[in-house]
């Protein structure tokens, strides 16, 4: 499930990749002896200039425990520029516990699609009830 | 390199490459006609083809090879070309659109970005847009809240620490714009000099109207070591310099717009 996305394999707008996620956030609210394992939410593929991003939030406790960033590239140029804007703004989110964050100034198109993709994710988790 | 077609995530959320960058414009006013967001993007591009100097047949193209006068030129032209003026006064000569080494050549494109978004979200608020953002290419305006917040809150880019952000900014009006050295290389020089400044990594101002804040955050950037100085002078814009001995120098009212 975590799997990132490979270029070689990827695909533009993957999105089925997103339902079994979806699915599991809904089995969580019905049985709730499962909230103290971790369930991973992932956030929707959000494309940009060079590739498509997609964050999953995992959720343990209510709380957010990790955040994982899956990116395909569209270009072998990209891969300069995403391998260090990749993981922007995790320590903000394991610290706020949320994505309280809606834009980013002074940042790379691959932030501005990561913060999308991951408002989604924290949406979904809270849909679920995983997360406040 | 080709840009990719129009992101769309909703019929009042959209992100399109235009002026060499993705522009983003979310609205959260159910209520507001989705033609206003299309109407936007219309403007945008109407404001590359006249202002861009990638474009031969652009105003600025053809100013810049004599074959149109200022006079005879757009009347927007005419306007973003006074206020460019205004800035290089203000800023002692640090905002300067004059090309280094090519006499005569003009590249205003560091006022055209911000102040083309202040008048697109003027045309969403008279649209009846209240709640929405434009985020062009890192320079931001916002207007109300988002869903499920008081307040929009917007990150800064840390210059090196990738996962984390430098601050972050809570407006429900304002201006957020960054200028610094990891963006497309080092773009910005001492109009004095016509080298790159030393001893910052990253400025970004806060205020009212997002040219002027993109103005003073590339003047400041290229002030270098004279540049804390120079900001404490500003009235309605707050600043947050980032130097390179990892040194974060922020104005009293900064964090919130």
């Amino acid at each position: 499930m975590d799997d990132f996305m490979t270029p070689t394999t990827f695909k533009r707008r993957a999105l089925p990749l997103t339902f079994a996620a979806a699915a599991a956030g809904t089995a969580l609210t019905t049985t709730p002896t499962l909230a103290a394992s971790s369930t991973t939410y992932k956030g929707t593929t959000v494309d940009d200039r060079w590739g498509t991003v997609q964050v999953s939030v995992v959720v343990k406790k209510k709380k957010i425990t990790n955040v994982k960033t899956a990116y395909a590239v569209h270009t072998p140029r990209s891969q300069f520029i995403t391998t260090d804007a990749l993981p922007q703004l995790k320590q903000e989110v394991l610290q706020a516990q949320s994505a309280n964050i809606q834009l980013v100034s002074g940042a790379t198109d691959v932030s501005q699609a990561y913060v999308r993709s991951l408002q989604s994710a924290v949406k979904k988790a809270i849909k679920a009830r995983a997360l406040k | 390199m080709e840009a990719p077609p129009a992101e769309i995530y909703g019929p009042l959320d959209r992100v399109e490459h235009i002026m060499g960058m993705p522009i983003g414009i979310e609205i959260h006013d159910a209520d507001v006609d989705p033609d206003a967001l299309t109407a936007a993007f219309t403007w945008f591009r109407l404001v590359d083809a006249t202002f861009s100097t990638y474009k031969a047949d652009s105003q600025i193209s053809r100013l810049n090879r004599g074959e149109l006068t200022l006079a005879a030129a757009d009347p927007d032209v005419q306007t973003v070309l006074a206020r460019c003026e205004e800035l290089y006064e203000e800023t002692g000569g640090y905002f300067d659109i004059r090309v280094p080494f090519m006499r005569g050549v003009i590249d205003p494109s560091g006022l055209v970005k911000g102040w083309s978004v202040e008048r697109a979200g003027q045309m969403l608020a008279d649209a009846g847009a209240r709640n929405f953002a434009i985020n062009a290419g890192g320079d931001v305006i916002v207007r109300g809240h988002p869903p499920g917040a008081d307040t929009w809150r917007i990150g800064i880019k840390h210059p090196f620490e990738h996962d984390r952000v430098a601050a972050v900014v809570s407006s429900t009006g304002g201006a957020i714009a960054t200028s610094a050295t990891y963006e497309r290389g080092q773009h910005i020089f001492d109009p004095h000099t016509g080298g790159p400044p030393g001893g910052v990594l990253s400025v970004t101002i806060t205020g009212p109207d997002l040219g002027t804040a993109d103005a003073y955050a590339t003047a400041v950037f290229a002030m270098g070591d004279d540049g804390p100085t120079w900001v404490t002078r500003l009235s309605e814009y707050e600043a947050m310099i980032i130097l390179e001995t990892e040194t974060v120098l922020t104005t009293a009212g900064f964090s919130r717009v």
